[in-house]
């Protein structure tokens, strides 16, 4: 599907920018032809399972025309994976080769990217006989790497082609490995425009390049776009022409979509819910936090919504194959996770269910947060759960009992120092307070931990 | 002006915590240039709405982003109890 679609634009547009990035700027025909060279090169080898772990957007790209057009399946690791770890994963599932720019390692199964060779026969490698798999990591509701395999089809069905994406230049914000990048980039290749991926991305540069490059379509988290109102003045923003600002990857508060209309009173603003396991789900443009339930029952997706103590649990079209990533998944229906509520006949999603916090759009694990602070000296017991952020959605929030006679200035600064060395910097806690004693509720667990 | 010398005092240690010790705070000085990124923001918010009982976010007007040290002292002043400005 993904490389009849890259035939299609190549044969429409060859000259047309594809991909524009730090190091330059890609055609369609350029993209088309690489990723010609690596199914050539490819089909040589066989293999039905190949891993990507690349740096460089064209050449992920390419590799995902190119597997397409073999029928492989692809298997998305994130570039910061150490080839260690990756290693592991294409063991763990039967991967026997990956494609990687790094050159530390040579063993199997990674084959670097500039080994490929070009095929001596310039013919077109026959096409993919069964519709190509895409093999994504996501966190799951336990903190250990699961694989989600969508297909193209599952990826590119909810998107669509419109006249209001005519002639767009989309900056990507968000990995390419992940279902959210993925989403975005085919949403402007389906519809012909040009994606910017910077490899610096500051906000100085990103707003520099938004203006440079008169980027109409961009796709971020809400602590994103929070951050570039935060940092820009009306001056700078009268610069851009943004006519597509889509919210995705954490919950869009009114006040940040009101400030959006008053910073860009000619833009179209999107929020959107969406995970790497249910996809696509619902989309709203009409500025008011949440989901309308005309929406949600006019079901333009095919998603079907259920809710069970409390929980949205999601059917769609569109999902992820197989139950990777949760034991409750049932006939079809995904548990978001996510608790929910309506309001004034909207959906609105009030919390999570399993105590999964989330900063700022990334996931934190309470039990990894409160194994590192036990090992500190001085610790008795803690207990990490999620304060609401109305910036970052949430921080993480250490309940701490010191042992007797210790200095808690002190022991908060060893705390946040060792967390500070073996945590990522989001995962380190931002509230933190000392008690004498966890809550406890009757069943002996503490107050607010699921499970 | 006792109000906005609590709120700047506030300012000053939340972002000492996040390792911005830098003098100068004076009031036209943009928010952009104290070195915050959007983690440094969530927490800044939290620890300033915990501390000055506001929350900027429960507006009904919708919450005006404010793109100045003088500006985020302001917001917080103007709606503390006591500051003498109406709400």
């Amino acid at each position: 599907m993904l490389c009849e679609l890259a035939e299609r634009n190549r044969a429409r547009f060859p000259l047309r920018a594809c991909v524009s990035g730090d190091g330059g700027r890609w055609t369609y025909g350029d993209v088309y032809e690489m990723a010609t060279q690596f199914a050539q090169g490819l089909s040589l080898r066989g293999v039905s399972r190949v891993g990507l772990h690349l740096s460089d957007s064209k050449e992920l790209i390419a590799a995902f025309i190119a597997l397409d057009m073999l029928g492989a399946q692809a298997y998305l690791f994130d570039r910061e994976r150490s080839t260690e770890h990756v290693r592991a994963l294409c063991e763990e599932s039967a991967v026997p080769l990956c494609l990687t720019d790094d050159t530390s390692d040579d063993e199997p199964p990674f084959v670097h990217v500039a080994g490929i060779p070009s095929a001596a026969v310039p013919s077109r490698p026959p096409g993919g006989a069964s519709p190509g798999q895409v093999a994504l990591w996501t966190s799951g509701t336990t903190g250990t790497p699961k694989s989600a395999v969508h297909t193209w089809r599952s990826l590119l069905g909810p998107l669509r082609e419109h006249e209001r994406f005519y002639g767009s230049r989309w900056m990507l914000l968000f990995a390419l490995t992940r279902f959210a990048g993925i989403e975005v980039f085919l949403q402007a290749f389906v519809n012909g425009g040009c994606v910017t991926i910077l490899n610096d991305r500051s906000m100085s540069r990103i707003v520099e390049h938004l203006g440079m490059e008169q980027i109409t379509h961009v796709s971020a988290t809400p602590t994103f776009w929070w951050t570039l109102l935060l940092e820009t003045v009306p001056e700078q923003r009268k610069g851009l022409s943004l006519a597509q600002i889509t919210l995705g990857g954490e919950w869009a508060p009114q006040p940040l979509l009101t400030a959006l209309r008053q910073a860009f009173p000619s833009a179209r603003i999107t929020h959107t819910y969406a995970s790497t396991e249910a996809g696509l789900c619902f989309a709203a443009s009409d500025g008011l936090e949440g989901y309308p339930v005309e929406a949600i029952e006019r079901n333009p997706r095919g998603v079907h919504v259920q809710i069970v103590d409390e929980e949205l649990w999601i059917a769609s079209p569109h999902a992820m194959q197989g139950v990777a990533t949760d034991d409750r998944v049932q006939r079809g229906w995904v548990p978001t996770g996510d608790v929910v509520a309506w309001r004034d006949g909207r959906l609105m999603i009030v919390g999570r269910k399993t105590g999964c916090i989330h900063v700022a759009g990334y996931k934190v694990y309470p039990a990894e947060v409160e194994r590192e602070i036990r090992q500190v000296p001085g610790v008795l017991e803690v207990w990490v759960s999620g304060a609401p952020s109305s910036i970052i959605g949430q921080v993480v929030q250490a309940h701490v009992v010191p042992a007797p006679g210790r200095s808690t200035d002190e022991l908060r600064r060893s705390i946040l120092r060792h967390c500070a060395t073996t945590l990522p910097r989001h995962q380190v806690p931002q509230l933190m307070a000392f008690v004498s004693e966890i809550p406890m509720a009757a069943s002996g667990k503490a107050v607010g931990r699921h499970g | 002006m006792k109000t906005e010398e609590v709120v700047l005092a506030t300012l000053k240690d939340v972002l000492a915590t996040s390792g911005i010790t830098s003098s100068e705070f004076r009031r036209d000085r943009p928010l952009r240039e104290l070195g915050l990124d959007s983690l440094d923001w969530g927490v800044a918010m939290i620890h300033l709405e915990r501390r000055l009982g506001v929350d900027p976010f429960a507006e009904p007007g919708g919450y005006v982003v404010p793109t100045t040290v003088g500006e985020l002292i302001d917001f917080y002043a103007r709606r503390l109890p006591g500051a003498g400005n109406g709400r």
